[in-house]
């Protein structure tokens, strides 16, 4: 196969959740003269950002302080947080919620017309923004309306498979159309990954079945170490089968119960109860489990019904809907069974707080970049606002990294094209021994047995040495089908691919990381340890193919990190 | 259970069909989604069909089970199985590329057409606007529906007025028309009731409701539909 067309663009972002179509839209409003593209491997608004329910943080109150976000997301996050991160996050909150606004999001409203603000867990006031329980749904409809409007060139329902660097600078991507199967090189000035988490490398999973971390595998070949990438947060309330329940769902009162009746977060977070951070109330629900205090099914309840029909009807609407159909159960009359999930991918392409990676020209928000603003845990309702926060200032900090009319040399350019196009053919070339969904099955049972809520050295060193081994069998996988329109065989391919490389360097850095601190809990070092491990890993690849591990302090500037966190 | 399927296949650039019938050991929980990722594991790795959320979220799955449209995802397999043979086909009212995969290309043409974005060049930035006061509680309890719309394009696929005349923008976005029509920021009130009017516009349903029907979110484009045409008449 070659490449059949070429595209120039200024701006090539990769990714077209709420981060990516920010990012477009910033530069779209503000830098008409720049030429931008969006590529994605499924139609914007299936993205799933679309998935995400209970709200978007910012300190929009008139009584509240941005201040107060700032420090409830430090200690949510451990303090593993980056707190120039951090800041912006916490200080660009408001703005973000009123560009949304602006652009036509139909945010719920108090009866003075200021917005409605529901609790969430590990904040001291409510603070969540929201639309009903399907926020993530009108956010990135809202977004896509108006990338309509301002006219983004959008490769919808491509898939990117290369991201071409050379000797650190970006050149552009390899990607091929679903719909045409034709492969083009999208060369561009800079580019900017936007493409979610890799929560799918976990068989336990709430993420939608396409977030492989696509992006952060490229990012990662191309020379950006993965940070933090031991860090994926496990949801506390999943259906058996992943399908997640909101933190909306105890936002809005909801109790959580063991088989006896008992409210057992009484237990662990007398003060906060169920509005605990998410990590503290997973470990609750799984040591229930654990201790023989679970239902038959593996499952705790969530209980709703003390809320009435109305409240579930009017502010849980879609949460009914998904436990009706999901899990057969209507939560007007019965407590739902829920059980820990993995849920979302704290660690990533390492960015600074401009979201630019070490690679010069290459850029990374959102779940897919590490800035870092979630730290060790990330509180709910500041995904959405991650990607909207640092979507927009992608949009700004990309046309500044580009005002002096910069240009990637290109003169490895052809030499590169073709070494990526070979490594793309060989797929069609292997020994044909292993075979996808076998390997994947394999990835997803070792990454849940040796990665979840419980960790020690013995389980990570033995998940470790089997994702190596999974990851040498994968080199001879073989795909059969050579047309490439809607050729899932092949997409699943690269995918396995790309969750491999993320599942070994979070194998490593899990495993090096001696102590506990927010979503990584190890039974064998069960305290958090500042004065060794207040520091953010860094995976790399060398010249030799191996994987490195290395650490960089976080960025402290006002606020001393605890020694301890309780709720 | 071993449950039959039969289903609609294509090859990519064929342009003949031909249909294939799959037995797969149906477990009990699973949905269509799920049978359909059995069928690409163990029986041929080159079926096609869209997903991503598998949670009834993102729109990407609607297909035709036993002629009407519905999402994969959504839909449990065994109770359908426990019927006879399941027949499956891509969407209707629009092209198939491959197998399940229908060429939504017309179905955001339409959704183009009605400018299906907030025109807000009156007011740049207003963020003490209190819009919902401007509402009455009968918009928004039809406005809370439009915002709910997957764009899945179930209502499209079955829609009888959209098979007989291809210039009708079909139901869906009739429903985007609508969310701007009562939003009272918006500044293209006059766009949006040309554009309801125009041939093909919102105005030339024929209200026949199959998308209630299809519609997994209960957006119930026919409401909206009927709410412009009453708007208009008043007008």
């Amino acid at each position: 196969m070659e490449i059949n067309e070429r595209y120039q663009y200024d701006v090539a972002i990769m990714g077209a959740g709420l981060a990516g179509l920010s990012a477009a839209l910033t530069v779209a409003e503000n830098h008409p003269d720049l030429q931008v593209a969006v590529l994605s491997k499924v139609h914007p608004v299936r993205s799933h950002s679309g998935a995400a329910q209970g709200g978007i943080n910012a300190a929009v109150a008139a009584d509240d302080k941005w201040e107060d976000h700032y420090y409830d997301t430090l200690k949510g996050g451990w303090f593993l947080g980056d707190q120039d991160g951090v800041q912006i996050l916490s200080k660009q909150a408001a703005d973000a919620i009123y560009t949304l606004d602006r652009w036509g999001a139909h945010f719920n409203r108090n009866e003075d017309g200021t917005f409605a603000q529901r609790p969430f867990g590990g904040q001291r006031r409510n603070r969540t923004c929201y639309v009903a329980d399907k926020t993530g749904h009108a956010l990135l409809n809202t977004l896509y309306e108006k990338i309509v409007e301002k006219n983004v060139d959008v490769f919808s329902e491509w898939f990117v498979f290369a991201v071409i660097v050379d000797e650190g600078r970006f050149l552009g991507y390899l990607a091929f159309s679903h719909n045409t199967g034709r492969i083009a090189y999208f060369a561009a000035r800079a580019g900017l990954i936007a493409t979610g988490g890799a929560g799918r490398i976990f068989g336990q999973s709430s993420n939608a079945l396409i977030n492989t971390g696509d992006g952060m595998a490229l990012g990662f070949a191309a020379g950006v170490p993965l940070k933090d990438i031991e860090f994926f947060q496990i949801h506390p309330t999943g259906l058996p089968n992943g399908i997640l329940i909101t933190e909306g769902a105890r936002g809005e009162g909801g109790y959580l119960i063991n088989k006896d009746g008992e409210r057992f977060m009484k237990n662990y977070a007398p003060n906060f109860m169920e509005l605990a951070p998410r990590d503290l109330v997973a470990r609750s629900i799984q040591r229930e489990i654990n201790e023989g205090r679970g239902f038959d099914d593996g499952c705790v309840r969530l209980d709703l019904r003390h809320l009435g029909a109305d409240k579930i009807k009017t502010k849980l609407p879609q949460i009914r809907e998904i436990a009706m159909y999901f899990a057969g159960v209507d939560p007007i009359e019965e407590p739902i069974p829920v059980r820990p999930t993995v849920h979302y991918t704290m660690g990533g392409l390492d960015t600074n707080s401009e979201c630019a990676t070490p690679v010069d020209g290459l850029f990374a928000a959102g779940e897919s970049g590490c800035v870092s603003v979630h730290g060790a845990n990330r509180l709910g309702g500041n995904s959405l606002l991650e990607a909207m926060v640092f979507g927009i200032r992608a949009g700004e900090t990309i046309p500044a990294y580009l005002a002096d009319g910069k240009k990637p040399p290109r003169s490895n350019e052809k030499a590169l094209l073709d070494r990526a196009i070979g490594n793309f053919n060989a797929l069609f070339d292997g020994e044909g021994k292993d075979d996808v969904p076998t390997l994947r099955a394999e990835m997803e049972r070792v990454m849940v047995a040796g990665f979840g809520l419980f960790r020690n050295e013995q389980l990570m060193k033995e998940g470790l040495e089997k994702i190596v081994a999974l990851h040498e069998r994968f080199c001879g996988v073989r795909v059969h089908e050579t047309n490439l329109v809607f050729n899932q065989e092949l997409i699943r391919a690269l995918e396995l691919g790309y969750m491999l490389e993320v599942a070994h360097a979070c194998a490593l850095a899990s495993l090096h990381r001696q102590e506990s601190r927010g979503s990584h809990f190890r039974d064998d070092f069960p305290k958090m340890n500042n004065s060794d491990f207040l520091k953010h890993s860094l995976v790399t690849r060398d010249g030799d193919g191996k994987l490195q591990l290395d650490y960089r302090e976080v960025t402290i500037i006002d606020t001393e990190p605890l020694a301890e966190i309780t709720y | 259970m071993k449950v039959k399927y039969d289903i609609y296949r294509k090859k990519a650039g064929a342009n003949g069909s031909y249909r294939e019938t799959f037995e797969v050991d149906t477990q009990p929980g699973w949905t269509l989604l799920d049978v359909f990722h059995e069928i690409q594991a163990k029986f041929d790795p080159s079926f096609s069909y869209r997903y991503s959320c598998r949670g009834a979220i993102c729109g990407s799955c609607a297909v035709r089970i036993n002629g009407a449209a519905a999402l994969a995802c959504k839909t449990q397999a065994l109770p359908l199985g426990e019927q006879g043979t399941v027949i499956i086909d891509p969407l209707a009212n629009m092209p198939t590329i491959k197998d399940l995969v229908a060429d939504f290309a017309v179905f955001w043409e339409a959704y183009d057409k009605v400018r299906p974005y907030l025109d807000r060049t009156h007011d740049a930035h207003d963020d003490t606007l209190t819009w919902e006061d401007k509402l009455s509680a009968r918009y928004l309890d039809q406005l809370s529906r439009a915002v709910d719309c997957i764009k899945c394009a179930s209502c499209f696929s079955d829609c009888p007025k959209r098979s007989e005349d291809p210039n009708f923008i079909g139901p869906q976005a009739s429903v985007q028309l609508f969310k701007f029509y009562v939003d009272p920021r918006d500044a293209a009130h006059d766009f949006r009731v040309t554009t309801a009017k125009a041939p093909g516009g919102v105005v030339d349903c024929d209200s026949h409701a199959n998308c209630v029907k299809v519609c997994p979110k209960d957006v119930r484009p026919l409401r909206a539909i009927n709410f412009i045409k009453q708007d208009l008449k008043q007008e």
